[in-house]
């Protein structure tokens, strides 16, 4: 075993040792906190860089511990896996950075920050996972992880959102496990391969595959709250702003969607599955989970609801682009991954920003905010015309390669769920985005706190910023190596094209 | 190096107004208005053609100025100018505090549309446009410029859609989405026969080409003599050039010719019963506007009918530069009473009546949905609380209610799952 073969091993351990030492610090040591998470957010990104530039050139990074008898603990670094760890990587710093500010002088620190690395550590090795089992693995330590972090603030409500989350989650959790070990029997492998490890297999085992499918995506379906196992996620919102921003874009929800990526591409593979029959239905599940959540949350008032089930709606996206199983709407579907993460983050954290510095939570109590905080709500513009489809900011490309792959199969059909899912976007922010910037401001705010002649924290104020830019940017550069578009692209021909 | 600098120039004509949009730079420079024309007035100077590729930018896009955008960005900069002296002057009000930024994003996406040479920075650049613009409507924030605002982004939506649309189509087809390429790939007969359709739905819904007018007279009614110059120079005008450099050359497209000159036709008409109609002294700028608007899809439409398009394209350019001309001319002498002058659209009345009932009717089902949903539940409940109230006075184990109620949702699941397997078994 060479030095590249413990790469991906440190990538997990960056977060998981700060994490463990941070829940032994006491709530004064402020400064040591913050510095063993920075160190830790920095050590990841530089150790992600690392093996990007080495997958680039065509080195291979795997980590092989055994677990149990004939099934090893796989960390491995491909295309797939490195767009998603790349992501979890970068919004961990820009979040650390933010829940820094967001936490200043709340109680249970480090316990908050503790669960907070482990939760990444759990990402992480969702993401590098080389086989099923690793996944799963990992998969329900995020689970674990993800609790406490949303019962943090101890109220009798957030206690009732954690049971809901831990009831679907364990349940997924569960189903996944049987359909796991089921496929172990009937294969006898769990290795992520491209194409899929089921092209050897029987036809008499076809109905067993299907079950086993629908369990596999069941299991995941909990955490990338597909229409209707979708209930914990609009409860969870009780949670802090900068939980709900891990929730949403970097952690759960986005661990859900990734799992259905390798289930569909890694384990079944797509020509298999589609000729399993599983992808239509699977396509139509979606398309009814990106229409329901748009109108769900054109009724909304709350913020962190309204964008709760817009989250609904958009990672289905990603499910839709799996789905559809052709290369062009892979690309689709594995870039939203990243863009709905950037675009979703900094919606998260400006309504954070409104909660914390003008007591403002729903959308009613939003006129006027953007003369009061105009960069937040600058920021906050961009996240929401990506989320609706404008050009040129990340969300349109995701949709355009949606499109294109739907036409590029014969599903037409998959356009006009677009169209509408623009327009149920484009009906629940607009009205924000108006509200904010164009109707007069009240005399007061519900509970404003001032920071000099800032309109908020810089540790507040520079996370959205920095995740915008990086949204637009995402959109405007979409052709230059390494954008998220150029690798789905990577991704979508080693799956779809080579040998 | 003159050629450098007046490269440096076409890029700076859309890079410069987008600069000055952000508040901070622009309270620090003297006359952002002004200034932010600057390129575009110097790059008017220059003769010959010029272009710049930007392989980086998009899907690969690029600014050039050739003798078909000359005679548009001479329009717009006057029609910029006058709407810079316009507003020079303008005490601004606390709720007008962005109004700068719309101005400067308007015109940075008006003149990228303009220069742009692929469809995809087109469209990029005509959203900036149409959602600066949105921004101007709106500012001042009484109930008429809400409803014309409000009208206005519903077009801007169905259309921008319809455009989407439109590229998705062309891009199944093509993959360089130049203009000249782009329209070669689009007039083969493999093409999809929608494009054209969609490129005409959604650029005359943009630009309110009859019968898509509505908003035009709310939104001229409504606004101000400055909002009239944008309406005029931005979305009519850019949508208009839009349609040229969109519209293929199909075999088929002359029935979408006939299309054309039917609603030009009935533009005209439309024009001239109204002028008959009106009282003494009362006339409207948007049936001027209806009607040139109008007078341009019949001459096209024509075009497309005789096969003559796209060879003689050339003559849409200097006829939609002398109308903006013509219009900013009229806006500058009669618009002081542009209220007066035009009376608002009954028509926008009925569109919204009929968009609100949908949003009451999606309201309505959306809350219909929940409640069949909380009766499911409630139905299941009380199915379970029997089947565990028989199976505690059996067993004799209360605790097992508890059990019950607070997992149902898995032990739903869970019978789902064995339904399943018994369904698959057999």
């Amino acid at each position: 075993m060479n030095w590249n073969n413990w790469i991906p091993l440190l990538v997990v351990i960056s977060s998981l040792l700060p994490g463990l030492i941070i829940f032994s610090l006491a709530e004064d040591k402020v400064r040591t906190r913050v510095m063993l998470n920075l160190f830790g957010a920095f050590a990841k990104l530089a150790l992600v860089g690392l093996m990007l530039w080495g997958v680039y050139q065509g080195y291979h990074y795997e980590t092989r511990l055994p677990l149990l008898p004939n099934l090893d603990l796989v960390l491995r670094a491909g295309p797939l896996a490195l767009l998603f760890v790349s992501l979890s990587t970068i919004l961990w710093l820009v979040t650390t950075v933010y829940a820094i500010g967001y936490l200043e002088d709340s109680p249970h620190r480090s316990r908050f920050f503790g669960f907070f690395s482990l939760c990444v550590t759990a990402t992480v090795g969702v993401a590098l996972a080389g086989n099923l089992i690793t996944f799963l693995v990992f998969y329900e330590l995020l689970t674990l992880a993800t609790y406490p972090l949303i019962v943090h603030r101890g109220t009798e409500e957030a206690r009732l959102a954690g049971k809901t989350y831990l009831r679907y989650t364990v349940t997924g959790g569960a189903l996944m496990l049987i359909g796991t070990v089921w496929l172990y029997s009937l294969t006898g492998t769990l290795e992520f391969t491209p194409r899929g490890i089921l092209s050897n297999i029987g036809e008499q085992h076809y109905p067993a595959l299907i079950i086993i499918f629908v369990m596999l995506i069941a299991g995941l379906g909990v955490k990338a709250a597909l229409v209707p196992l979708h209930g914990w996620l609009p409860k969870a919102m009780i949670a802090p702003a900068p939980v709900s921003s891990l929730l949403h874009a970097v952690a759960v929800v986005k661990a859900g969607a990734f799992g259905i990526v390798r289930v569909v591409y890694d384990v079944f593979g797509v020509e298999f599955a589609a000729g399993l029959g599983v992808l239509t239905p699977l396509a139509w599940l979606a398309a009814f989970t990106i229409l329901y959540g748009s109108l769900r949350a054109l009724f909304q008032d709350d913020l962190k609801r309204r964008l709760a089930y817009s989250t609904i709606s958009q990672v289905s996206y990603i499910t839709l682009g799996v789905a559809i199983a052709g290369p062009i709407a892979t690309i689709g579907g594995v870039v939203h991954l990243v863009h709905q993460g950037l675009m979703k983050i900094t919606l998260f954290f400006c309504a954070g920003n409104l909660a914390e510095t003008l007591g403002i939570h729903k959308i009613s109590e939003m006129n006027g905010v953007g003369r009061r905080m105009p960069w937040t709500m600058a920021a906050f513009t961009i996240g929401a015309f990506g989320m609706i489809g404008a050009p040129p900011i990340a969300g349109f490309i995701s949709k355009w390669y949606l499109g294109l792959g739907a036409l590029n199969t014969g599903q037409s059909w998959v356009i006009v769920v677009l169209a509408g899912s623009s327009l149920f976007n484009a009906m629940y922010f607009l009205p924000i985005l108006h509200r904010a910037w164009f109707m007069p401001s009240p005399e007061s705010w519900p509970s404003e706190h001032h920071f000099g002649n800032k309109e908020t924290a810089w540790a507040l104020l520079l996370p959205p910023l920095v995740t915008a830019a990086m949204a637009l940017a995402a959109g405007l550069l979409v052709t230059v190596p390494f954008s998220p578009l150029e690798w789905a692209k990577l991704i979508s021909v080693r799956e779809f094209y080579q040998p | 190096m003159i050629i450098e600098f007046y490269t440096m120039m076409l890029l700076m004509a859309v890079v410069w107004p987008l600069l000055l949009a952000i508040p901070a730079l622009q309270s620090r420079l003297p006359w952002p208005r002004y200034l932010a024309l600057t390129p575009a007035v110097v790059l008017l100077t220059l003769p010959n053609d010029i272009s710049i590729k930007l392989p980086w930018l998009l899907y690969g896009t690029g600014f050039a100025l050739d003798g078909n955008s000359r005679w548009i960005l001479g329009a717009f900069i006057v029609i910029w100018f006058a709407a810079a002296t316009l507003t020079f002057s303008a005490k601004q009000k606390p709720a007008l505090k962005y109004s700068s930024t719309f101005y400067l994003l308007t015109m940075a996406g008006n003149l990228g549309a303009l220069l742009t040479t692929d469809l995809v920075g087109f469209f990029v650049f005509s959203t900036l446009m149409s959602y600066g613009f949105y921004g101007l409507v709106i500012q001042d924030g009484d109930k008429t410029f809400q409803r014309a605002g409000r009208l206005y982004l519903y077009f801007l939506i169905a259309a921008d859609l319809a455009l989407f649309e439109a590229l998705l189509l062309m891009a199944f087809t093509t993959n360089n989405f130049q203009y000249e390429i782009a329209r070669q790939a689009m007039s083969t007969m493999s093409a999809s026969p929608i494009y054209p359709y969609m490129v005409l739905i959604g650029f005359s819904l943009k630009a309110g080409i009859w019968p898509f007018y509505f908003w035009l007279s709310t939104a001229l009614h409504s606004c101000s003599r400055t909002v009239a110059l944008f309406l005029v120079g931005g979305p009519i005008t850019i949508s208009l050039v839009g349609l040229i450099r969109w519209l293929p050359a199909r075999e088929d497209i002359h029935i979408m010719g006939i299309v054309m000159q039917v609603l030009g036709a009935a533009a005209i008409l439309h024009f001239i019963l109204r002028l008959f109609l009106a009282g003494k002294n009362r006339f409207s700028i948007s049936w001027f506007i209806i009607a040139s608007t109008g007078l341009f899809s019949l001459v096209l439409g024509t075009m497309l009918v005789n096969s003559s398009w796209p060879q003689h394209a050339y003559i849409a350019y200097p006829f939609i530069a002398s109308v903006s001309i013509l219009f900013t001319i009229v806006i500058l002498i009669f618009g002081k009473n542009i209220k007066q002058l035009d009376s608002p659209s009954t028509a926008p009345y009925f569109i919204t009546n009929i968009l609100d009932r949908f949003n009451t009717w999606i309201k309505t089902a959306q809350q219909s949905v929940s409640k069949l949903k909380h009766r499911t539940i409630n139905l299941w409940d009380n199915a379970v609380a029997i089947v565990v109230r028989k199976f505690a006075s059996v067993s004799g184990d209360h605790k097992i209610k508890h059990f019950v109620t607070d997992w149902k949702i898995n032990i739903t699941l869970f019978l789902i799952l064995i339904l399943a397997f018994a369904w698959l078994a057999n």
